[in-house]
């Protein structure tokens, strides 16, 4: 294998047998190569040389004696304090999550104030829209009509529902969500009527 | 107003938005019941909330609920039944009669964690919350009205009802009878017959084993991977039907129709929408109305009917039977009899192997590739007739026209020969070849 003074580097790097053998054959022939490889060496030598151990039996003694030094008032504010953060931490958490859930299920005010606000604009929408639309919706006399017709009706008996049940549960996040797809859902099928009125009225 | 002044006015206003929020009650209460199971239904009634339903290798049902308001005197009055009786177990939430004098800004919701054992036949009905249930091993009847349905891994026979949210069935090992009115409908995998409707939302089937019926009022409708009979009708939306081994029927109306794929006879209706078919390995009957047809790979024969469309056939291993009404039509490939009947439109056929009759009016007529030996008959009016034989070609010519001339490139032993009028033999003149136009020319090559 042909090595190239830019490849040195990488084979250092890789340090296993194979590219150890590969950079000092290659270093053999680049006096430039064999500097790095000799630098390279010698920090490894030195390296190794710097790792100390020593013996670790003498640690759970030390720390022993000194847990027996300390007086046993400052363990047990260690031990409250440790637990009162722990405990602190998992209420908050605990708080956090199931107001989250809670949220997802019961709106709060301001929430339902914003999503009232929504279905007023989807109810203003939907009258202008059905201002336009309930004339082609008389006149017209197709089947794709009197879809729409049957589509609304359905629609208008859904929205009635669930109104009901938003009257006695204003703040259920479900029935909200669902009064608002609904009333998207009218809206979708008015502009339809619409386009389609103004298609029949251009053919 | 000083600095001082409106930090102060802003540290209030903080202030009284905290008290506020702080004094949104939010109430919540655990349920937790487990009831003996010795048999029968499990019938869960409840408004108000989901139901997650699981299924457990015990006998017993485990009933747990979290009770959810925002005025906890209130939460405190709801009453979750669940009890064990000889016709199964039965579970309610009853919510109190909200009195007059409290009808105030509080809400409520109640979310059920069910499990049931995996053998219990199971009855939901719910309002206002979605239902999701799996592992059912005896069937099911769930009624939703207001959120969705999820149904998954089940056995026995399932149906499942809902208005105004959409339904998901996966892995159902049994029947299924599915119903929505406003929402989508996704089945994936059923293993018995699969009868689903819906009202105003889409459709998807995938991989049925029995007879599959899917009906659609207004949206689109896809189904794949039918191994039984499928029947699809739908009005105001598209059809996409893939890969049925069975026999298939569509009826649609305002929507294109798309099939692909048909392991035995496939049967279309539809008006006001394209009809499109491909590979199909029985007879194909195609009946439309301002329609464009197109159809390839027919194994059996192909009966199409249509008017203000197009019609255009490829690759028919049968005979090829063709009614249109103001509209062209094009074939080629046809290996038996071929019979069109069209006005208005051009009529361009192209290697045919059976006989050949077409009749048109106020259109052109070519018909290229045609058989060495075969009764054929062409006629129209107010165009052209083109047909170009083979070599080896055996006709007895009766080719007549006003108006127009007939001409030839072919050798023709001619008894009767002018302008308008050619009667002869081409080869041993065995086949008939009737052409008969009326203001057009007519082209023998």
């Amino acid at each position: 294998m042909t090595i190239r003074c830019e490849q040195l580097d990488d084979l250092l790097l890789e340090g296993d047998a194979a590219s150890m053998d590969a950079a000092a054959k290659h270093a053999e022939s680049c006096a430039a190569c064999r500097e790095i490889l000799a630098d390279w060496n010698d920090i490894a030598v030195a390296a190794r040389s710097m790792r100390h151990t020593w013996e670790s039996d003498l640690l759970w003694g030390r720390i022993r004696r000194g847990v027996v030094r300390t007086p046993l008032w400052r363990i047990a504010a260690a031990a409250l304090l440790t637990i009162g953060i722990g405990g602190t931490t998992w209420y908050a958490v605990r708080d956090t999550t199931r107001d989250a859930a809670f949220g997802q299920t019961i709106l709060s005010v301001a929430a339902v104030d914003e999503v009232e606000r929504a279905e007023a604009a989807y109810v203003a929408a939907i009258g202008r829209l059905e201002e336009v639309a309930e004339p082609r919706l008389e006149n017209a006399e197709g089947a794709l009509m009197m879809n729409y017709r049957e589509k609304l009706m359905v629609l208008d008996d859904a929205i009635a529902e669930v109104r009901s049940g938003i009257a006695e549960n204003r703040k259920n996040a479900h029935l909200r969500r669902e009064l608002l797809a609904m009333y998207s859902e009218k809206q979708r099928t008015l502009q339809a009527i619409v386009r389609e009125g103004e298609h029949v009225s251009n053919e | 107003m000083s600095r001082t002044s409106e930090r102060m006015a802003a540290l209030l206003v903080a202030a009284l938005m905290a008290t506020a929020a702080a004094a949104e009650e939010k109430y919540e209460e655990r349920f937790h019941r487990t009831v003996p199971y010795s048999g029968g239904t499990v019938a869960i009634d409840h408004r108000f909330g989901g139901v997650n339903i699981r299924t457990g290798s015990r006998s017993e049902v485990d009933v747990k609920a979290t009770i959810r308001s925002s005025d906890a005197a209130w939460a405190k009055q709801i009453r979750i039944e669940a009890e064990s009786g000889r016709g199964g177990v039965r579970i309610r939430t009853v919510y109190p009669t909200r009195a007059r004098s409290r009808d105030g800004d509080f809400s409520y919701s109640v979310d059920f964690q069910i499990t049931v054992p995996a053998s219990a036949p199971l009855r939901v009905s719910n309002r206002f919350g979605s239902v999701q249930a799996a592992g059912i091993a005896s069937g099911s009847e769930i009624v939703n009205g207001h959120g969705s349905i999820q149904l998954s891994d089940t056995r026995g026979e399932q149906k499942v009802e809902n208005s105004f949210g959409s339904i998901t069935l996966r892995n159902i090992n049994g029947n299924a009878v599915v119903r929505n009115s406003n929402g989508s409908i996704r089945a994936d995998t059923i293993s018995g017959t699969a009868d689903v409707s819906n009202r105003f939302g889409s459709i998807t089937v995938t991989k049925t084993n029995g007879r599959t019926i899917v009906q659609n009022t207004n949206g689109s409708v896809a189904v794949s991977e039918v191994t039984g009979p499928l029947t699809v009708a739908n009005g105001f939306g598209s059809v996409s039907v893939s890969n049925v081994s069975g026999p298939v029927e569509v009826r649609n109306k305002n929507g294109s129709v798309q099939v692909e794929r048909v392991g035995r006879d496939l049967a279309v209706t539809n008006a006001f929408g394209s009809i499109s078919v491909a590979r199909v390995e029985g007879n194909l009957q195609v009946s439309g109305t301002n329609s464009r047809i197109e159809a390839r790979a027919v194994r059996g024969s192909a009966d199409v009917t249509t008017s203000f469309g197009t019609v255009d056939l490829r690759d028919v291993s049968g005979a090829a039977q063709v009614t249109n009404a103001n509209g062209s039509v094009k074939l080629s490939e046809i290996g038996g009899n071929t019979l069109v009947k069209t006005t208005f439109g051009s009529v361009v056929l192209r290697d045919v192997k059976g006989a050949v009759d077409v009749q048109n009016q106020n259109g052109a007529i070519t018909l290229a590739g045609a058989p060495a030996c075969k009764p054929i008959s062409l006629r129209t009016s107010f165009s052209s007739i083109k047909i170009d034989l083979p070599p080896g070609a055996s006709y007895a010519v009766n080719a007549r026209t006003t108006f127009g001339r007939i001409q030839t490139r072919l050798p023709i032993t001619t008894r009767t020969l002018t302008d308008e009028a050619v009667t002869g033999t081409i080869g041993s003149g065995i086949c008939r070849l009737d052409l008969t136009n009326n203001n057009g020319t007519i082209t023998i090559e």
